[in-house]
């Protein structure tokens, strides 16, 4: 018989819950390891890892240690797991972060490292080395205490003193992708984490029966907080394998699912949009998918095109459209906000897409042409709230306005570390005619209809690409510095939307006079160089391919009169061909043209012109 | 399969890089780096798992990160394939 789905709620801590499962279920699987995806590799049963969490914890408490924070410098690896409940068990608050590339510098992690005011860094042996001799010439990271936690004797374990902590003690600071200079550290405490694990358990119908499968990274809220600690709260076994190894052949994420019987597994868009392109019939034999209950689609737009194009090609071995659970949410609240009954289908509702346009929510007229498609993303849980607020007025939207989306409740963050007035603005928003409130603003449009709720675009300009969250600023910074011609702060970056793909990256930059000279005495040669130059840094940087370069005259990009860059007029003039294109004759440089890649600009839905 | 040599490989490449971001093949060149080309991680990783099946070996998903333009990944992978043999 299955357990209920609520079997931690005694906790206060992560820390109670892990002692608790190490307790009664010891010697049952926790998480296992699949090297390229496929070969067995390496397991963790409940007690392994409460035995590895002891022993780090006690280095890290022998070190005078506790009460501060550390980076989780890991490869993709179960090493992960046990450090970030090392950290936990130690009184040590983890700050996870990706471990920076060879080619890429350490800028972004010399940021996190003092904005979280981290005295340590934790990591394998096998990095260490490499950590240490890059770290050692960086002001800030040169002066933490490196660890490595898989080579610690576990005799340690011994000399582990359970720590002081509460529901209010922090237990997390989650990274995102935040703009230059200003990282944003989101602070979840041990209840955030436990409110949000279950919710989720609610939401997802998990019981002790459920079996997780994932690639996700680690480090990322989506990978930690739902492939990681909702096994982990469950108590039930989870297989992961390293993002690398699914990007490289998506279809082991399908036979990983076959082979252990998953029963929960998903991810963002893309991810399934990839499965039916690179998983071909012939590589589809033998999997089998009628385990699969909850395929989680979320952190990007979800395409009602995706889902039916991936239903249609694995149905035939047994993937069930109801299977899909689109899912809304954001690290600020934890992780999890929305989403459906986990055994119903997808709702996908018709709107009237210029409607929308403007804000409006309308049912869809007899012209199918101007209708749009919009999948829902289910309800909030366990008395979270979540309301659409006009983020002008701060007054909630009537029931045919699109607004900001507003969140209350107990998984919703602290603030971000460090950061007080952005974390004011943020995190304690109220309404203006009630005054209730704090709520959350997550810069996110939509609106509830029939209790379910619809993401329609993004406030702020933020690029999602792939799941990932991209600050237009970032992007143009590092365009405007590639190449001596290109002018920096003369740059916008924009998604446009692609019919049922990602959103594509657009950046329209200006070049200066010399650049312009340049052009018209080599011509393409120039342009071609430019355009070379672009695009490398942004896949260095950003890991985008940029689909289209437009490069302009000096002092014509669209800006507002105290200088800043005006992404959506930018857009606008870049969908209706009026942007004053440095000869444009030769700036056929764009990989996919505008045609290809035209569509709605993501953020501001604009509409191309012969597209209704 | 017999052992491809380096000019095969680069071919395979170049096709394949000319499908997925839709150039023709022809304006490939060889020596420019994958990134200037725009191929992001992803898309990266996923080269290399095709590129190994139809190799017949297992390849590393950041091969392309190490070897960065056809020429070069083609000239490794001769080289591996060489020591693979012996």
């Amino acid at each position: 018989m299955s357990r209920e789905a609520d079997p931690a709620a005694p906790f206060q801590t992560l820390v109670e819950l892990c002692r608790h499962h190490a307790s009664v279920r010891g010697p049952e699987l926790a998480y296992r390891w699949l090297r390229d995806g496929e070969v067995e590799d390496r397991t963790l049963t409940f007690s392994q890892l409460d035995l590895e969490a002891r022993t780090i914890a006690a280095q890290l408490q022998a070190s005078g240690l506790s009460g501060g924070r550390a980076l989780l410098l890991y490869g993709s690896g179960l090493d992960f797991i046990s450090a970030f409940v090392g950290c936990l068990y130690g009184g040590v608050t983890p700050v996870p972060v990706s471990a920076p590339r060879r080619n890429q510098g350490l800028s972004k992690l010399h940021r996190i490292a003092l904005d979280s005011q981290a005295t340590m860094v934790l990591t394998t042996e096998t990095l260490l080395e490499d950590a240490h001799i890059r770290c050692r010439e960086d002001s800030v990271l040169g002066t933490l205490r490196c660890f490595s936690t898989d080579s610690l004797p576990s005799a340690l374990a011994e000399r582990w003193q359970e720590p002081d902590v509460s529901g209010e003690t922090l237990a997390l600071l989650q990274y995102t992708s935040g703009s230059t200079g200003s990282p944003k550290g989101v602070a979840a405490t041990h209840g955030n984490l436990l409110e949000n694990q279950s919710m989720i358990a609610e939401a997802f119908g998990h019981s002790d029966e459920t079996v997780f499968v994932g690639w996700l990274p680690l480090h990322h809220d989506m990978g930690l907080i739902g492939n990681v600690l909702q096994p982990l709260y469950l108590g039930i076994p989870c297989t992961l394998m390293a993002p690398e190894a699914f990007a490289q052949k998506p279809v082991r994420w399908l036979r990983a699912i076959s082979r252990y019987g998953g029963t929960t597994s998903g991810a963002p868009n893309f991810a399934y949009e990839l499965c039916v392109k690179r998983v071909p019939e012939e590589r589809r034999e033998g999997l089998d998918l009628g385990s699969w209950k909850v395929a989680y689609n979320g952190a990007e737009p979800i395409r009602p095109e995706t889902m039916e194009r991936f239903a249609q090609a694995f149905r035939p071995y047994g993937f069930r459209e109801a299977a899909f659970y689109p899912c809304y949410g954001l690290a600020e609240a934890t992780l999890f906000v929305t989403g459906g009954l986990s055994d119903a289908p997808p709702v996908t509702s018709t709107f009237d897409g210029m409607a929308l346009n403007r804000r409006r929510v309308a049912e869809a007229g007899d012209d199918p042409s101007g209708c749009r498609r919009l999948v829902g993303c289910g309800r909030p849980w366990k008395g979270l709230k979540v309301i659409a607020v006009n983020p002008a007025t701060s007054v909630a939207c009537e029931p045919d306005e699109i607004g900001e989306i507003w969140i209350s409740g107990k998984s919703v963050a602290q603030g971000y570390e460090n950061q007080p007035g952005l974390s004011e603005a943020t995190f304690h928003a109220h309404l203006a005619d009630t005054g209730e409130g704090p709520f959350l603003r997550t810069g996110d449009l939509g609106f509830v209809r029939d209790g379910q709720l619809f993401v329609t675009g993004r406030l702020k300009d933020l690029i999602i690409i792939r799941g990932r969250n991209h600050y237009p600023q970032d992007i143009e910074w590092t365009v405007g510095l590639s190449h001596p011609f290109l002018r920096p702060g003369c740059g916008a970056a924009v998604a446009l939307e692609a019919n049922g793909e990602d959103d594509r990256l657009v950046v329209i930059q200006e070049i200066d006079r010399k650049g312009a000279a340049a052009l018209a005495s080599e011509g393409s040669q120039a342009a071609e160089a430019l355009s070379l130059a672009v695009r490398a840094a942004v896949v260095r940087q950003h890991g985008l391919r940029v689909h289209d370069l437009v490069l302009i005259h000096p002092g014509t990009l669209p800006k507002t009169s105290s200088g800043k860059v005006r992404r959506r007029a930018s857009c606008e003039q870049y969908l209706n061909g009026t942007l004053p294109m440095v000869y444009p004759e030769i700036q056929s440089t764009g990989v996919v043209d505008r045609q290809r890649a035209g569509a709605r600009h993501a953020s501001h839905r604009v509409q191309t012109p012969g597209e209704s | 399969m017999a052992t491809p040599t380096a000019e095969e490989i680069r071919d395979w490449m170049v096709l394949y890089l000319g499908d997925l971001l839709g150039m023709d093949p022809k304006e490939i060149d060889t020596a420019t780096s994958f990134e200037a080309y725009g191929l992001d991680s992803t898309a990266a990783a996923g080269m290399s798992g095709d590129l190994g099946d139809w190799l017949g070996i297992k390849l590393d998903a950041a091969l392309a990160s190490e070897f960065t333009t056809v020429d070069a990944l083609a000239a490794h992978l001769v080289e591996h394939l060489r020591e693979e043999a012996r």
